[in-house]
């Protein structure tokens, strides 16, 4: 893979839509807060007015690094491009960091909007349909019993952390025997 | 121990409503993004990272 493709969609592309979601997340909950009637008539509680604080405060956090991610992937692909030989994937790629984010920005305040008004029917249903599974796993599908309990547990909290230690140590390992090769061949070259 | 598993759960539940409570999702979004989504996403992305620099580790190795 040519390291334009992979800063365009690993280090760009990818991660960038994550924190668009969680952008969209906590904008749309700042502008319900924000159309409280409770603002104009300066009735609003202690506990109203430190929440809006809060979401405030991640609003500001979340937008300062997807602006600052976006303009540094831009100027990364502009960069990559530069040594690229073909014309087409040249434009596209510089012509795609330019005009996505000027339709995702003015997309933006409806998709919040839509977002915080609407309950997210895809994610309960994904929910709904684990808890299935683990009440059969369980043994009594449809009940919330020990058997339950301990699926839970088991899987969520136990195998799958522990295979995410395990992949990373595998990782981390094979990464370091590989530097040590790598630089072990060189050094037989010179 | 059938209480202390219970106890656990509910640990691990009250947890999650402290978080979905702090970062504004429902209990619902908040444990399908953290267990359903990240979870999985981190144990395929390790597993793909270990099996990229396996294949690599083949490759100086054959190429020698």
């Amino acid at each position: 893979m040519s390291n334009l493709k992979k800063q365009f969609w690993f280090y760009g592309v990818i991660p960038i839509l994550i924190l668009y979601f969680f952008a969209l997340h906590f904008w749309g909950q700042n502008l319900t807060l924000s159309f409280n009637d409770c603002l104009p008539n300066r009735s609003c509680t202690d506990f109203f007015l430190k929440e809006l604080d809060r979401s405030q405060n991640f609003v500001y956090i979340i937008s300062i690094s997807i602006f600052s991610w976006t303009i540094w992937n831009s100027y990364k692909v502009f960069q990559l491009s530069k040594m690229n030989q073909n014309k087409k994937i040249k434009i596209i790629s510089r012509v795609s960091v330019i005009i996505c984010p000027l339709i995702a920005i003015i997309l933006f305040p409806f998709l919040a909007l839509e977002l915080a008004r609407t309950p997210s029917y895809l994610m309960n249903f994904y929910y709904d349909l684990w808890v299935y599974i683990l009440q059969t796993l369980g043994g009594s599908p449809g009940k919330f019993g020990m058997g339950y309990y301990i699926a839970n547990i088991m899987l969520f909290v136990i195998i799958k952390p522990l295979l995410i230690i395990i992949f990373f140590w595998l990782w981390i390992k094979q990464r370091k025997q590989n530097i040590l090769i790598q630089s072990e061949l060189k050094l037989e070259d010179q | 121990m059938s209480d202390l598993i219970k106890t656990f759960f509910f640990e691990c539940v009250e947890i999650m409503r402290f978080l979905s409570a702090y970062t504004f999702f429902t209990y619902k979004e908040i444990n399908t993004i953290v267990f359903l989504l990240i979870e999985p996403s981190l144990v395929i992305l390790f597993f793909l990272l270990w099996r990229y620099e396996k294949r690599k580790y083949y490759k100086i190795r054959n190429s020698n």
